[in-house]
């Protein structure tokens, strides 16, 4: 009998071999990464033609963010020949998602001139000093300015600037904006014999509702709860008068008997078997579609994007989210932002101009709508055009908006609230209490503030 | 190429008288067999060595992705030591690991022998085709496909369970039952590739000894304990360190099926250099990490060398 290994004491050619590859198939198997990373860059433009290109990174793959972005870019190239845009369409899985591919991308020297970014991730990038201040642009255009935000709500217009702009510059201009909403299934309310609810409607009333549509044997159930942070929990904290974080995003504010209260009573749903437990894999307008939720979470959604799960906009209603101790919900400010890689900068500062347009914000162009996303002006999201888009109730996303706080976005944007999902989900499972969830996130915040 | 070849062979032949330099033509020969390795060598150096070497030097850094990186000596090493979470995914790792390793060699053993079994070439041609067809597919479907099945409210997996009278876990949300759920994803993938190979390792067993033993008396348990197996030990060690190799460095699973819950309890040591280097920005942590998990990785795998001298059967008719 022959034994042969690497720590035999023959060393032959095949024995060198052998650990080289031993040596190799380890290293290959346990570093992930390392490559040498680069400086950010700009697309290539200009060129003998003149036409400027600019690239502008997305989050988002499907057809329909695609075919709207799409659309919008060739609408603005009509308008301004000698500028193309061309969209990075990132896949990725929530904001997190998209935050970590894209900085990865970009340390890798992917050429990007601006971003679509939402409130979670714009202290994200500006503290980092990728994005471009916008206060000489915004200078030179200050009567164009001063026309936009005359024609946004003032309350998400103050909460806007308090937290979008660290250090007093003005790194982003909004464009869209979403308030987490409850959407409910007309069909399966009916046939379960469930009276619509009221827009004042409670705690109470909703769990009175889930246990009226719930139905475990048959896996039908009231509400998906998100495994998130701006539709999973916060909305649930904001209508029981409890926050994330102090107004100045400087501290946690996370642990109080609200909380608690609050985590405690999603918990319950979960546990009583009025709605699933969290799944990375689950799609909550598929189940609406199937009847196997009768509620879910939306922002605002357009025919298109119920057409991908057979459904139509009739077939929708919305309703604020229901109340305990006041009405509220949670809001998030999208922003197209200007890299300060950029080598294009004015052509990026022209599509700002473009996309936040009185006409441009009516005709609902780039991601509002169809992804989730009101335009930006009042004249524009409470157009009776706008708003016949939606299903019906779709005017409680404007009408939330004095109630609604904003979704933390700090600098460590994407550390934070990576933590406080998996917690939130752990809580809903029962793997923790609610008291130690609250606990947990508040640690959780004061790492990453 | 053959001329060179030629000239090298006759340049050997040739008796030198005195001190002659080799001619130009020789030299260059002598460094043609170092041009067949070469691309080996060059990709094995662009994709894997620089990279290692790379980041052993950037876990000595304090590095926020997009940031200015800073020495920070022994620091992160430090902080990994003392990080409870780390802890948790090298264990979680292993588990899954073991449990991964452990299965495959056993149920690709079984299946092999089941396949060589039949009779009906069509049969093995069905199997072989069957187990091996998952591989194929990409890794991102195969999760959401089991994240379908297993999940609790609304998957056919626990559904079924529940008629037939059993009171199935939450499988992906439940701390006890979150790894072997993983296991059997990552099997219904990967099993096909070691059944190929235990295949293949049983086909070459030569019949005769079969033969012998059954002239002797030996039964069909001693005949599996005493010729199967020692025959198949060359076999088996190659499928051990290649599924373990390949379970260490699992990431699909955990990320898309579970996101390394509930509780952490099934964070993998990959998944956790991800969230450090690219969730959370901190390359030079993330860095130090997967050069511990290499280390762990190259440990392990030359005691399984190690020890395959004790069990492993290099003999051949």
């Amino acid at each position: 009998m022959a034994h042969d290994g690497v720590l035999s004491n023959r060393f032959t050619r095949r024995t060198l071999l052998k650990r080289t590859g031993l040596v190799g198939a380890s290293l290959a198997g346990a570093t992930g990464f390392g490559a040498t990373l680069v400086g950010c860059g700009s697309s290539n433009s200009g060129g003998s033609s003149g036409v400027k290109t600019i690239t502008l990174a997305i989050s988002g793959t499907n057809a329909v963010t695609k075919k709207n972005w799409n659309a919008t870019f060739a609408e603005f190239n009509k308008a301004n020949p000698k500028i193309k845009i061309q969209g990075l369409f990132v896949n990725a899985n929530g904001w997190v998602d998209f935050f970590s591919a894209l900085q990865t991308q970009l340390a890798g020297g992917t050429a990007v001139d601006a971003i679509y970014i939402p409130t979670e991730g714009m202290q994200l990038f500006a503290k980092r000093g990728l994005i471009n201040p916008l206060d000489d642009y915004v200078a030179k255009d200050k009567a164009y300015i001063d026309a936009l935000y005359q024609d946004i709500n003032q309350s998400m217009l103050k909460g806007f600037k308090a937290h979008s702009n660290p250090d007093g510059k003005t790194y982003y201009v909004p464009y869209a904006y979403n308030t987490t909403c409850i959407a409910y299934n007309k069909k399966t309310f009916a046939s379960r014999k469930v009276d619509p609810p009221p827009p004042d409607w409670t705690w109470d009333d909703f769990k009175t509702v889930c246990q009226s549509v719930s139905n475990k044997a048959k896996r039908q159930y009231g509400f998906l709860i998100s495994a998130d942070v701006w539709g999973g929990f916060e909305p649930w904290l904001t209508t029981n008068g409890a926050k994330l974080l102090n107004d100045s995003w400087t501290k946690s504010a996370i642990k109080s008997s609200e909380t608690v209260e609050a985590f405690t009573y999603c918990r319950g749903l979960v546990a009583d078997g009025l709605a699933p437990a969290p799944s990375t894999t689950a799609n909550g307008l598929q189940l609406l579609a199937s009847g196997s939720v009768a509620m879910v979470l939306v922002g605002a959604i357009a025919e298109s994007t119920l057409a991908q799960y057979g459904m139509h906009t009739s077939d929708l209603q919305i309703v604020p989210w229901p109340k305990k101790k006041q009405q509220g919900a949670s809001i998030g400010v999208g922003s197209i932002a200007m890299l300060q890689s950029s080598k294009e900068k004015d052509a990026v500062w022209t599509f700002i101009k473009y996309v936040t347009a009185p006409e441009q914000q009516k005709a609902g162009r780039g991601g509002t709508i169809t992804d989730g996303q009101l335009p930006i002006r009042d004249s524009a999201s409470k157009s009776p055009e706008l708003l016949k888009q939606m299903p019906d109730g779709a005017e409680y996303f404007w009408k939330m908006l004095p109630y609604a706080q904003f979704v933390p976005g700090t600098a460590n944007a994407t550390a934070m609230e990576g933590a406080m999902i998996q917690t939130w989900s752990d809580m809903l499972t029962g793997s923790i209490s609610p008291n130690a969830a609250a606990k947990q996130m508040e640690s959780q915040i004061k790492k990453n503030i | 190429m053959t001329l060179s070849k030629t000239r090298a062979a006759r340049a050997r032949q040739t008796p030198l008288r005195g001190k002659v330099k080799p001619g130009l033509s020789t030299r260059l020969a002598g460094l043609v067999p170092y041009l067949f390795i070469s691309p080996a060598y060059l990709l094995f150096t662009v994709f894997i060595l620089l990279p290692l070497l790379a980041t052993v030097a950037i876990s000595f850094l304090n590095w926020p992705l997009l940031g200015t990186p800073h020495a920070t000596g022994l620091k992160n090493y430090v902080d990994l030591v003392h990080d409870s979470v780390a802890l948790k995914a090298l264990r979680n790792t292993f588990l899954f690991t073991i449990l991964t390793a452990a299965a495959h060699l056993i149920i690709a053993l079984a299946l092999a022998m089941g396949v060589r079994a039949s009779r009906s070439r069509i049969v093995q041609y069905f199997v072989r085709t069957a187990f091996v067809a998952p591989f194929l597919m990409s890794g991102g479907v195969v999760a959401l496909m089991w994240g379908g099945l297993m999940n609790h409210d609304f998957g056919p997996i626990a559904y079924y369970l529940e008629k037939l009278g059993f009171n199935p876990p939450d499988f992906l949300n439940s701390k006890v039952w979150v790894i072997p759920s993983l296991v059997v994803v990552d099997l219904w993938q990967t099993i096909g590739i070691t059944f190929i190979f235990m295949l293949v390792g049983l086909q070459s067993i030569p019949a005769v000894l079969y033969e012998a033993a059954r002239v002797d008396g030996a039964s069909a348990w001693n005949r599996f304990v005493h010729v199967t197996l020692p025959m198949l030990s060359p076999t088996a060690l190659f499928a051990i360190v290649i599924s373990f190799i390949g379970a260490f460095q699992t990431f699909t699973w955990m990320e898309i099926l579970t996101n390394g819950g509930p509780g952490n309890s099934s964070l993998s040591m990959v998944q956790y250099v991800y969230r450090s280097a690219f969730q959370n920005f901190q390359l030079g942590y993330g860095s130090t990490i997967g050069v511990m998990t290499l280390v762990v990785l190259l440990l392990f795998t030359l005691v399984q060398f190690g020890i395959s001298r004790w069990w492993v059967h290099y003999e051949r008719m």
